[in-house]
């Protein structure tokens, strides 16, 4: 669906194409009739000012231009990944994974990108990548390549979790970048990620407490941003407009370090966020019943085994641990900028850490309430009673003819 | 508790219910008659092996139903009418032979009515009586007039029904069988 230019892909980032004459003011003129017909409940309005902000780089411009629906789309949710791809393998062997069949009968090669940042984050994440990236070639192990895409949440079933061959594993939302653009990395530019969401904050915050040291804590929201862009018709001129909704996680730090980080706290905001990709580790719900299902099913996998006692329970005690923690990718923010709402004041966030979320948080169902006196009921009961007709129709004798019919 | 009675009234979505015995499962709905020998608002059921697809069952709308007297308790959901003495269960009437979405043109059959006797003396509410029946455990007796709750005297049970009332968020059911003096009940017939 996507059209892409790869001769002007591959050129080095400093040798792109220029744009056609009446680029700049066409660009203009798609954000305002993306904010008119796009942008949909809430967010459309108000961000136009935001859009219509010079792309940062290169490589926005690229995903800009590139974008799907051919000739123009918007910057709602981009993302640039500089890292080295690796192809994903499995078996003591190493043998590489087969390439999966989307429903829709297009095949994906399982990809993952290594990110080395600079600052020391090391992490990995998967790329779910077209054959017609594939035709690139850039998509090599050991491969050092920037991609630009966006990022979104989308629904998978973690395999760890299935209990027999037919079962699909566990229902989880894993953070995707779908892949729009590829072109060789520069050699002088480090690995790192970058990330821009204009949207709206999707419900309340969650707050945990990141521990960075020895009682030393640091309290982090985590909210959703529900970017909507508008994707145009692949034919030029065409009238019709295409919404694309995407909901994508972000963190973002409430000790201060980011500015105006207390507009994301509240569900409606339109925000615009910058950051960069982080993996975020976080604890499964051991109560969750298929959560139980696969942590019994493998515990009697290993003692099907067998082994010495201790060896079998720490194996058993190493299998929970890895099953019950996971990791998803979230936008770590970094800057905040507020284009519709309210931010909240310095008093409630700090009544919102202390209370630990906003209604993200799903209590536990409340107790029914116990029955009321008896007395009660049967007096209510009685009052009812009377008011009924003294003499239902039904009970008074039918002399020839039929009461409901007056 | 043979005589099969004919109900015509607005039924509520039937949906499946446990028994409190734990012997199975039935399709209940909440009728509310209109005519026939009914009052108020009464539970019906069907056992579900006798209903391939509830979907067919006449839902939210003026139905016909073709039952007898036969109580059967299960246990209560969110929206079910409960029983005071015991809030996790419901009382359902009513085991219909027979639910059909009614033609607004056939009249339900009389239904002769049932003999009852009283477990224990009646309470006055009002102008009438309201007893407890020695057939029917959680089933009140109820006679408008109290003329049919004379000691000694022979009462028939001429329409089923029941009362409900909403106290602490919750709805509570009075299940009643409207009685009548046996004299009535003979010269009706």
């Amino acid at each position: 669906m996507t059209m892409i230019d790869w001769q002007a892909l591959l050129a080095p980032p400093g040798m792109a194409p220029a744009a056609p004459a009446g680029d700049a003011a066409d660009d203009v003129a798609d954000d305002d009739a993306m904010d008119a017909g796009g942008g949909g409940a809430g967010e459309g309005a108000g961000t136009g000012a935001a859009t219509r902000a010079a792309p940062p780089d290169d490589a926005l411009r690229m995903v800009m231009r590139e974008y799907a629906g051919g000739d123009r789309g918007d910057d709602r949710n981009v993302c640039v990944l500089i890292g080295t791809v690796r192809r994903e393998r499995y078996g003591p062997n190493g043998k590489a994974r087969p390439a999966s069949a989307t429903p829709l009968g297009m095949r994906y090669a399982p990809y993952r990108i290594e990110i080395e940042e600079p600052g020391g984050l090391a992490f990995s994440m998967p790329l779910s990548v077209s054959a017609r990236l594939m035709e690139t070639g850039l998509f090599t192990d050991g491969a050092r390549v920037q991609i630009s895409g966006s990022v979104r949440l989308e629904q998978t079933y973690d395999r760890a979790f299935a209990v027999h061959p037919d079962d699909a594993g566990l229902p989880t939302w894993e953070t995707r970048l779908d892949v729009i653009a590829v072109a060789r990395a520069p050699e002088t530019a480090p690995d790192g990620s970058w990330v821009k969401l204009v949207g709206a904050v999707d419900g309340g915050p969650a707050i945990r407490d990141d521990v960075i040291g020895p009682g030393v804590r640091c309290p982090i929201a985590t909210v959703r941003i529900r970017c909507r862009s508008a994707l145009r018709s692949i034919v030029s001129g065409a009238r019709a407009m295409h919404a694309l909704t995407t909901l994508t996680p972000a963190d973002v730090a409430l000790d201060g370090s980011v500015a105006d980080a207390a507009a994301l706290l509240k569900h409606g905001n339109q925000v615009i966020v910058e950051g960069r990709l982080l993996p975020r580790v976080y604890q499964r719900r051991r109560g969750d019943p298929r959560i139980q299902a696969a942590l019994a099913a493998t515990e009697e996998a290993i003692r099907a085994k067998g082994g010495a006692p201790d060896e079998v329970a720490r194996r058993i005690a190493a299998a929970r641990r890895r099953m019950l923690t996971g990791v998803r990718m979230t936008v770590g923010v970094g800057y905040v900028e507020l284009v519709k709402g309210r931010a909240l004041t310095d008093e409630e966030v700090a009544r919102l850490i202390a209370a630990g979320g906003g209604p993200r948080r799903k209590a536990a169902p409340p107790a029914p309430p116990p029955p009321p006196p008896r007395a009660d009921i049967d007096a209510a009961l009685d009052a009812a009673l009377l008011a009924l007709p003294s003499v239902p129709d039904a009970v008074v004798p039918m002399n020839g003819g039929a009461p409901w019919m007056g | 508790m043979d005589g099969v009675m004919e109900l015509i009234g607005r039924t509520s979505q039937w949906r499946r219910r446990m028994r409190r015995d734990g012997t199975g499962v039935v399709i209940a709905a909440w009728l509310r008659p209109a005519a026939g020998a009914g009052v108020g608002v009464v539970g019906v059921y069907l056992p579900e092996e006798r209903v391939p697809d509830p979907t067919g069952l006449p839902a939210r709308t003026q139905a016909l139903i073709r039952a007898v007297l036969r109580p059967l308790h299960v246990h209560a959901l969110d929206g079910d009418h409960r029983l005071p003495h015991a809030p996790d269960a419901t009382l359902l009437l009513l085991e219909a032979l027979e639910a059909l979405a009614w033609d607004r043109v056939t009249p339900p059959l009389p239904w002769p009515g049932m003999p009852v006797a009283l477990a224990a003396p009646p309470r006055a509410i009002g102008g009438g009586g309201l007893a407890h029946l020695a057939d029917l455990p959680d089933v009140c007796g109820w006679s408008p007039d109290g003329a049919a709750l004379a000691v000694g005297t022979l009462a028939v049970g001429r329409a089923v029904g029941g009362v409900t009332a909403e106290v602490g968020g919750r709805s509570w059911l009075r299940p009643l069988l409207w009685l009548a003096p046996a004299a009535d009940a003979a010269g009706r017939a």
